[in-house]
């Protein structure tokens, strides 16, 4: 009888032992005082730059270690990493940087991204403040970084996120060709459309590839409110629909090589173009002109290494390495040194990296680019929504070369689905 | 004495697992839910669940989900009785028919899918069938009707598994049972209600806690049919616990984890007391 009582208080005493257990086991780890893990989360497209600047990171300091993890391009193996980096972050345990590339809305496939919808992540508690950092930092009040577009990294007034490159669309356009005169985009397409000079119409043939980008940005997550004008979207893809089908023909039967067309900012002003192209930021359709983020660092909030972290994401814009270098040019051992841009796909966030992200330009042309940088009124975060407008509206420009074909329904229900989309995003 | 103790060696395992397993996590879960961040947390009392209560999308996510549920669980159970009893009552065929109410729970959920697809998709038989007849063409995975369909996937798929529980409870029934009541005089639905129905009440109980799991986990096929964002008709609690998980929102999915534990926890509550007062009522009456 007492043996038996002992096993049932033996066996309690295991119960409660691996309760504690598992309890414990959640705890954070204690970490080596004498060197720091700097743990840096990036995709592939920019690997090879982060992995300069942890060299640099090491290189100054010694008391730092950076272990970059590269999120596997492979679909598959891709999403098992995410969604194992995801519990990781739900217990604490996530990487101190993220360097993120979001995907174009018109990428053939759809890459699965880590941090899903940048507005909501924001909200989340998982990314930190980095207001107490850059208070400090006298880079904010001297540096040329466009305060518009740093405007899309906050939430409730802190800022959360750094864009690092963006993109936006323009008309580059010749000495004698008419100026585009109007302020939102349903004035230019009613231009084009008045307009005697063919090369206009050119462009503003399957004006529809860049209809994700018509009204943006297309939700407000702070206040949950939708800003996408279903009714002025799909007044603007009939229209634009409707040129497409005017001109089609004349358009197509032109010379490939000399047809207009708009560009990206990149196409259109990083290259080594010698000659004034003019370049005009195609308007929203309420006037703004806007750039799509392309690349952007944040820091975990479960990081104990916040500083570190904001540094590390500090070395792209600043010029702490280009100083490091001038003053350390005799040493042997050389660090890699950063011109104030991430990202060489897409254009960067600040004036003074333009030079030679452009690869040292005529005065003209970088003048040009500066001034398109500057006239910038915001940016904003591509989600998935943007990608079902764009990937609907171009099947309906499909389906619009059918003979008989009647697109009006199947737009009101593009423009319904998309509306609802964003009113259940900005609502969840 | 010496059974019990054994007892509860054997349930020894099962109990620790569920400790660490899932006590342990709820634990956790029931901290992230009054508390904000990551890593370090700091405490913020009910904010969360208040956050979560005036949530428009999680509130459609309960409603949908509560509505799904009361449409699927009594439809489902009850037509697998009814089939369970027929089955019984069959002289020929019921090994056939005992293996085909298997196959909807053996074909992969993505084939499923795509014949859902292929019926009531927008180029699906369903709308070609009512462009011959005249009506109109629509997509009906992409209106409130996807509802229905996700009920119909659901009966489908399930019932001929409930069928095969009951089916396997009627088959320990012994046959004197029902030759005494026809030797007195009971017809089929006598019998039914006072042999087959009392001895099915604990496995009939049992099937209601499992389809109410299933219907919970129901999320793949809504998924598969409308995505993250699918029409608000079919915008479960999974969605909203996916879609937060996916931007790292934990606060909001362990406040909403939490409220459904709770309560689960209360109508399991009611539903004991319900059982104590009626058993006292009999006991007593």
């Amino acid at each position: 009888m007492r043996k038996q009582h002992v096993i049932r208080k033996g066996a309690a005493l295991i119960c409660v032992c691996a309760l504690t257990a598992g309890l414990c086991g959640c705890g954070t780890e204690e970490k080596s005082e004498e060197k720091k893990t700097l743990r840096v989360v990036t995709d592939g497209r920019l690997y090879e730059e982060v992995k300069f600047a942890g060299r640099f990171l090491e290189g100054v300091d010694s008391a730092i270690e950076v272990e970059i993890h590269k999120l596997p391009d492979d679909k598959e193996k891709r999403e098992i990493e995410i969604q194992k980096l995801r519990t990781e972050i739900m217990a604490g345990k996530g990487p101190d940087v993220y360097i993120m590339v979001p995907e174009p809305e018109n990428t053939v496939e759809e890459v699965m991204p880590l941090l899903e919808n940048p507005y909501q992540t924001m909200q989340s508690g998982a990314l930190a403040s980095l207001d107490e950092f850059m208070e400090k930092d006298s880079y904010w009040e001297e540096s040329t970084y466009n305060k518009n577009i740093l405007k899309a990294g906050q939430y409730d007034g802190r800022q959360y996120i750094i864009p690092m490159s963006v993109e936006y669309y323009v008309l580059p356009r010749a000495d004698n060709m008419e100026k585009m005169t109007g302020d939102t985009l349903q004035e230019w397409l009613a231009q084009a459309t008045d307009s005697e000079d063919f090369r206009l119409k050119q462009a503003f043939y399957n004006l529809e590839v860049q209809s994700a980008r018509w009204i943006q940005p297309a939700a407000d997550y702070e206040t949950a409110k939708v800003k996408f004008d279903k009714e002025q979207w799909k007044e603007l893809a009939q229209d634009s629909l409707r040129f497409d089908a005017d001109v089609g023909e004349e358009v197509i039967s032109s010379d490939i090589d000399s047809r207009y067309g708009f560009e990206v900012s990149t196409a259109a002003l990083y290259s080594d173009k010698q000659s004034t192209i003019n370049p005009q930021i195609v308007p929203d359709m309420e006037g703004r002109k806007m750039a799509s983020i392309m690349s952007y660092g944040a820091v975990g909030m479960s990081s104990d290494l916040k500083q570190d972290a904001y540094d590390f994401l500090m070395l792209f814009l600043n010029d702490r390495s280009q100083e490091y270098s001038r003053e350390h040019s005799d040493d042997s051992m050389i660090l890699p040194v950063f011109w104030g841009y991430l990202d060489y796909a897409y254009a960067p966030v600040q004036e003074s990296a333009l030079e030679a992200w452009m690869h040292y330009p005529s005065d003209e042309i970088l003048q040009e680019m500066r001034g398109s940088l500057r006239e910038l009124d915001g940016a904003f975060f591509l989600t998935s929504v943007e990608r079902e407008m764009f990937e609907g509206l171009v099947q309906i420009r499909w389906k619009a070369d059918y003979p008989d074909y009647d697109w009006s329904e199947d737009l009101d229900k593009l423009a319904d689905n998309v509306w609802n989309t964003y009113k259940m995003m900005v609502s969840e | 004495m010496r059974k019990r103790n054994s007892g509860f060696l054997l349930a020894f395992p099962a109990l620790a697992g569920f400790l660490v397993f899932y006590f342990v996590p709820f634990l956790i879960t029931v901290w992230y839910s009054v508390s904000f961040g990551i890593g370090k947390r700091e405490f913020v009392g009910m904010a969360n669940f208040q956050d979560v209560f005036e949530n428009e999308m999680f509130l459609l996510a309960v409603k949908n989900t509560l509505r799904y549920m009361i449409v699927t669980v009594p439809v489902t159970l009850l037509g697998a009785m009814v089939l369970s009893v027929l089955l019984q009552n069959a002289v020929k065929g019921v090994r056939f028919f005992q293996l085909s109410f298997l196959y909807p729970m053996i074909l992969p959920i993505a084939s499923v899918v795509l014949g859902v697809q292929f019926l009531w998709g927008e180029s699906g038989i369903w709308n070609k069938v009512a462009e011959l007849l005249g009506g109109e063409a629509k997509n009906w995975l992409d209106s409130p009707a996807a509802f229905w369909v996700l009920c119909i996937l659901y009966c489908w798929r399930f019932t001929g598994y409930y069928v095969l529980i009951y089916f396997a409870r009627l088959q320990m029934v012994p046959k004197e049972y029902y030759e005494y009541a026809t030797l007195f005089g009971a017809g089929k639905v006598q019998s039914f209600r006072y042999i087959t129905w009392p001895m099915l009440i604990p496995t009939f109980i049992f099937t209601i806690v499992l389809s109410v799991m299933n219907a919970f986990k129901c999320y793949r096929e809504a998924f598969l049919l409308g995505g993250n964002y699918p029409d608000d008709s079919i915008y479960l609690l999974q969605h909203f616990m996916n879609n937060n998980f996916q931007n790292l929102n934990y606060q909001k999915i362990s406040a909403a984890a939490v409220s459904i534990v709770v309560a689960l926890v209360l109508a399991a509550g009611v539903g004991y007391v319900l059982y104590l007062i009626v058993r006292r009522g009999k006991k007593y009456g």
